[in-house]
């Protein structure tokens, strides 16, 4: 399945790289993040509650970062499985500055395997937009954050509001 | 294709099934079950307690009365399919219903677990778009109200909080000069909608449209209300240049449509408009006799 994309974030492109590859600022945007750590090399290992709506599955795997050009692009790969079944991505992300606001392009192929990918199939591609949308609202609600603002608020409000722009 | 293990509770009031899903963690309503059955045996969700509501009395009634049809949530298909009355107030509703899944899933599948399910290839958020339904919702501190364009927030996902139970569904009742319909091209496995329209068309005396309403599921993420296509036929006749005019900008808006091997999201946007022009011209019809 592929997953192409632009999105545009109210932050400095500097900022919004640092949200994109900080281990504890990606655990914070990554819906249903339950776990993210460094392993070194741009390599993290994560744990995830994926899904949409009452459909959830807990992934455990791998995020590889490679091609790191700071702060304009970066390659990534994914690598997770769970009881539900197993994802395993590649991508590009590309960070072009636009006035004071950032565009992210990213472009992506995913394949899914096991009962997630059996099942549901004519969901995947919603549902893929979906979580995008809502991690998107985050990294926004992340990257404009003031110092101090209590962040975990404004991401459900920017999440919120995401959604309801549609 | 096993469920993890989980409690279970069947009370037999409303407010007893809203007090278990507050004194619960982790707890899932069920109705009829074809939808979140299938999803524990898959253990795509796997609650710790069930909670059966399919015993709680007065949710499981058609009332017509006081300008209102109020539809209990636990209300089946079927029952809604075969309800001679509706086919006469609102026949869009039995329409809608008579083309979900097959018998079986008409049986037990219930009016307000689809709604809250909000599956974005679900017949009934059409209907519901189209009608101006609202939702009461019962919850811990009393009820609230919410209308069918507040209730769907993104796919598979309402406004209903975790300790909330969808207790009835209220449509106006349509005005005399009123007739509904509804047009679906649907998926031959499942019977799921790749797209479905509702319309329903109220006239004047002198046969213009006065009111329209027209809901579009299979497209968008969520329903959607087809405000173009309603404001196009307000004031006109309905005849067949205005409908096909009116019926063009049934996908207007739509940005990134629904796409899977069924069908593209281009494929998709294009049926809105055939169906929409479909469902307006027998609402239209039933309008006029
Ligand atoms: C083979 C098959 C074919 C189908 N074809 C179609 C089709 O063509 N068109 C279509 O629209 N649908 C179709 N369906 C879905 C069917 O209509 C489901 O029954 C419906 O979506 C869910 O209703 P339910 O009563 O079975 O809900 P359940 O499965 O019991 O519940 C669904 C979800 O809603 C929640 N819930 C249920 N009731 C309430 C409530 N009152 N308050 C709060 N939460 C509640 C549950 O916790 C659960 O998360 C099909 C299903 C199957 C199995």
């Amino acid at each position: 399945m592929k997953i192409t994309g632009t999105h545009q974030i109210s932050a400095a492109r500097d900022r919004v790289f640092t949200v994109l590859t900080d281990p504890e600022c990606l655990a914070r945007v990554m819906p249903g993040c339950k776990g993210l750590e460094s392993t070194g090399d741009g390599a993290y290992s994560i744990h995830l509650a994926a899904g949409v709506g009452p459909i959830k599955g807990e992934y455990a795997g791998t995020v590889q970062l490679t091609d790191i050009e700071a702060p304009s692009s970066y390659r990534m790969l994914v690598d997770a499985k769970g009881k539900t079944g197993f994802v395993k991505g590649e991508g590009k992300v590309e960070l072009v500055e636009d006035g004071d606001a950032t565009t992210v392009i990213y472009e992506g192929d995913v394949t899914l395997g096991g009962p997630v990918a059996a099942v549901g199939q004519r969901m995947h591609s919603s549902a893929a937009k979906l979580m995008t949308r809502q991690l998107f609202g985050a990294i926004e609600a992340e990257a404009t954050a003031e110092e101090g603002e209590d962040v975990k608020h404004s991401i459900i409000r920017n999440t919120l509001r995401g959604l309801r722009s549609k | 294709m096993i469920p993890g293990t989980f409690d279970y509770h069947a009370p037999k009031t409303l407010k007893k099934a809203v007090s278990l899903l507050n004194e619960h963690e982790d707890a899932k309503i069920l109705a009829g079950g074809h939808s979140l059955i299938p999803l524990m045996k898959l253990r795509f969700a796997a609650p710790a307690v069930v909670i059966d509501i399919g015993r709680v009395s007065g949710i499981s009634r058609i009332r017509i009365s006081d300008g209102h049809i109020q539809i209990g949530a636990l209300t089946t298909h079927h029952t809604i399919g075969s309800n001679a009355r509706l086919r006469r107030v609102c026949p869009v509703l039995p329409e809608t219903a008579n083309e979900i899944g097959d018998l079986q899933v008409r049986n037990r599948g219930t009016l307000g677990g689809s709604v809250v399910h909000a599956d974005p290839a679900a017949d009934w958020p059409a209907a519901m778009m189209a009608l101006r339904a609202s939702f009461e919702v019962a919850g811990p501190s009393g009820t609230r109200e919410v209308s069918a364009s507040d209730f769907f927030v993104d796919m598979m996902t309402t406004t209903i909080g975790d300790g909330e139970i969808l207790s009835q569904i209220r449509i106006p009742e349509p005005p005399a000069g009123s007739g509904s319909a509804y047009a679906k091209m649907h998926q031959s496995a499942s019977g799921f909608a790749i797209t479905g329209v509702a319309a329903q068309l109220t006239l004047d005396e002198s046969g213009n449209v006065s009111a329209a309403g027209v809901g579009v599921t299979g497209v968008a993420p969520i329903a959607y209300t087809a405000s173009a296509v309603e404001d196009a036929l307000v004031g006109k006749a309905p005849d067949e240049g205005a409908i096909a005019a009116a019926a063009a900008l049934a996908a207007d808006g739509v940005q990134d449509a629904n796409e899977d091997h069924h069908a593209s999201g281009e494929y998709r946007m294009h049926l809105a408009t055939v169906l929409a022009s479909r469902a307006l011209a027998s609402a239209a019809e039933r309008a006029k006799s």
